[in-house]
């Protein structure tokens, strides 16, 4: 492995915050919802990054900052070294080139009225491929994602919901990007097709060497696509860790719960609630507890996370997690932890 | 207590005949959890808002029977029908923003929903209101009861619901993918919260859901839906243990999971499920079935073959040797159990 080699996508203190008014007809009073606060990692080329988080925590709205498809209120994202936070139109186009997403909804993010030919193929006139190259590629493109090339000049509308995603991933590869945003890609498919759809993505990634970052609300279906996963919790990275070892040890208690609250099988006798392992619901993003965001919920908080908000530590295996009491650590592995470079400018200087 | 016997649902529409339940049968035993699993357009939601006469429309046509009580669902009057809906069967439907009134407090929900089955003061009515979510884990209970549900939060609103069937003590409730929208931490909770009904009462839940996790977590008995069928209906240990139908075991290989270790490729179903309007002939998942022979072109019989489990049925040609060995040369090659 070389260590010289820039990454491909470098995050650094990422914060995406929406001032929302009032609703009250006389109150002019304002407030400020912290989508993304502070979030900071790396992604190497052909790397797999899976985005972890329940509803409100800022997956989505990060994965938008990626591709500045929103304009994060500070800090940074590099792509290839270019700042494409700051980046004019122009460049712009040229880093999208690289830079593509597929969204949740593939009947929301396909134009209706376009034959599936013409969508897949559009990104391809924009660089300026013209007339037969264009069809003959476009062509390739929805064999390589498993349709039938002779369906290039139906609608949307003729085909299922695994179908229609997989066009999404075409449109998505025609431009031969070197990182594709996966927002939620398989949640609105049914079982069986959403694991068509993620084999596809993993077979896609070993031929080209695609870089994913895959934005997904429970840990399940990321662990097939992923090599590193960050979880998200009220707009911060609570854990980022290598894959395997984020199931089977995670150190932050908000990982270990939502793990153990993906229903499995109840053995003979057991008693009702086994999958309870936090109570209550994520704070308001506009309200956020003091010291660590996850305190109020958490079985192991003491009185230190209701004060202080915890540095994102780097512990031994490439562990990186933001807790005062870490889980599946010996006390060896604590001793070695460090303070991440990722970590929030909020928690102190290193 | 409910027996339903060849359900049949079907609706006309411009392009032609959607079969969308094709002869159901199955049973709710007082006090059991019976789970209805499958993919979108299986017909489970169909088949449960059909018993509470919900799919009526002059489009649609019924056969069959439901008979709960004494009372015959399929047909029956809306008079009848208004006097089971609420105190003999009620329902929780998946989208709880939709299925309340946004417009009216939610204590005067269920005061209103309490009041037209019992002559009950309104005061002694909030009472109650209070007291149903209290139970639901509603937290300050006699300040919430004068809120609306988009004041609250998801899973609240869905704890509200719940509060709301209990309401008149039901002996039934149908919940349809109750839990599908909500937080994986927070469905933990609807999860305890509906077992833990089940345990302080006899009531009896069906569970409509598209998610085998939670069927392996709070059903005792499973019905396995595709293209408008019943292919397997089982106990839950047996169903899992020994999955007979090749859809079934190949659906719950397809279930990405958390525990244990990674598996080098998830399982998949080739194609995808079949249109109830042009549906293939005889056993509907034969186009997408790896173990298809000539006979899958006749509708096979959903039939008891295991002489250890004669409450285990399924809907397959094959034999119960053949499925033995066929399911594990399926799991061996994905390297799935």
């Amino acid at each position: 492995m070389t260590v010289s080699r820039p990454p491909l996508l470098e995050a650094k203190h990422v914060e995406l915050h929406y001032t929302v008014r009032n609703t009250m007809v006389l109150d002019r009073s304002t407030a400020t919802v912290r989508a993304v606060d502070d979030v900071s990692f790396t992604l190497d080329e052909g790397e797999t990054l899976g985005v972890v988080g329940e509803s409100g925590c800022g997956k989505t709205s990060l994965a938008r900052c990626l591709l500045r498809l929103a304009t994060p209120t500070a800090g940074t994202v590099h792509f290839r070294g270019h700042d494409i936070t700051r980046a004019s139109p122009r460049a712009l186009r040229g880093i999208r080139r690289e830079v593509q997403m597929v969204f949740q909804d593939p009947e929301a993010s396909l134009n209706p009225r376009k034959r599936i030919g013409q969508i897949v193929g559009l990104g391809l006139r924009l660089q300026g491929i013209k007339g037969r190259e264009v069809t003959d590629r476009a062509r390739t493109l929805l064999g390589q994602v498993g349709l039938d090339p002779e369906h290039i000049n139906r609608f949307p509308h003729e085909f299922s919901g695994g179908q229609r995603q997989r066009i999404g991933i075409a449109r998505a590869l025609a431009v031969q990007p070197s990182l594709i945003v996966l927002d939620e890609p398989v949640s609105a498919l049914d079982v069986s097709v959403q694991a068509q759809v993620i084999n596809l993505l993993d077979d896609l990634k070993d031929k080209s060497g695609l870089a994913y970052i895959f934005v997904a609300h429970d840990l399940s279906v990321v662990r097939h696509v992923s090599d590193r996963i960050a979880v998200m919790y009220l707009g911060k990275i609570v854990e980022l860790t290598p894959a395997e070892a984020l199931y089977h040890k995670p150190v932050h208690p908000y990982t270990a719960a939502l793990l153990a609250s993906v229903p499995v099988r109840r053995r003979a006798g057991e008693r009702a609630g086994r999958g309870v392992v936090v109570k209550g619901e994520p704070a308001n993003p506009v309200n956020v507890p003091s010291g660590c965001r996850f305190h109020p919920r958490c079985q192991h908080s003491t009185e230190i996370c209701t004060l202080v908000e915890p540095p994102l530590m780097r512990f031994p295996g490439d562990r990186l997690a933001a807790c005062h009491h870490p889980r599946n650590l010996s006390d060896s592995e604590v001793a070695l932890a460090v303070r991440s470079p990722l970590s929030p400018l909020s928690t102190g200087g290193a | 207590m409910l027996q339903v016997e060849d359900l049949r649902v079907s609706f006309r529409t411009e392009e032609g005949e959607v079969k969308a339940v094709d002869g159901v049968s199955f049973s709710v035993e007082p006090g059991e959890i019976l789970a209805v699993v499958g993919e979108s357009g299986s017909g489970k939601s169909v088949t449960a808002m059909t018993l509470m006469g919900l799919t009526r429309s002059p489009n649609a046509t019924f056969g069959g029977t439901a008979h709960f009580g004494g009372t015959e669902l399929i047909g029956a009057s809306e008079e009848q029908l208004r006097r089971i809906r609420g105190p003999e069967i009620a329902m929780i439907f998946q989208n709880p923003m939709t299925a309340l009134n946004p417009v009216q407090r939610i204590g005067d929900q269920i005061v209103e929903q309490i009041r037209a089955h019992e002559r009950v003061s309104r005061a002694a009515a909030t009472e109650r209101a209070v007291q149903l979510l209290a139970r639901v884990g509603i937290p300050r209970p006699r300040e919430l009861v004068r809120s609306y549900a988009h004041e609250l939060s998801g899973g609240m609103r869905q704890r509200v619901m719940i509060g709301l069937a209990l309401s008149c003590s039901p002996r039934l409730i149908i919940a349809d993918e109750p839990t599908t929208a909500l937080d994986v931490t927070i469905q933990a909770q609807i999860l305890a919260e509906l077992e833990s009904l089940r345990a302080d009462s006899d009531v009896s839940i069906i569970l409509i859901t598209h998610d085998l996790g939670v069927v392996s977590q709070v059903a005792d008995r499973v019905l396995v839906m595709y293209g408008g069928r019943v292919v397997e209906q089982s106990d839950v240990d047996d169903l899992l243990d020994d999955p007979q139908h090749p859809y079934t075991w190949a659906l719950l290989a397809s279930v990405p999971r958390v525990d244990g270790e990674k598996p080098r490729r998830l399982a998949s179903i080739a194609g995808s499920p079949p249109s109830l309007l042009r549906p293939p002939p005889g056993c509907h998942f034969s186009p997408r079935c790896p173990h298809r022979y000539d006979d899958c072109s006749n509708v096979p019989p959903l039939a008891a073959k295991l002489v250890a489990a004669p409450r285990h049925f399924d809907r397959c040609w094959l034999t119960a040797e053949d499925k033995l060995r066929l399911r594990s040369v399926d799991f061996e090659r994905i390297g799935a159990k």
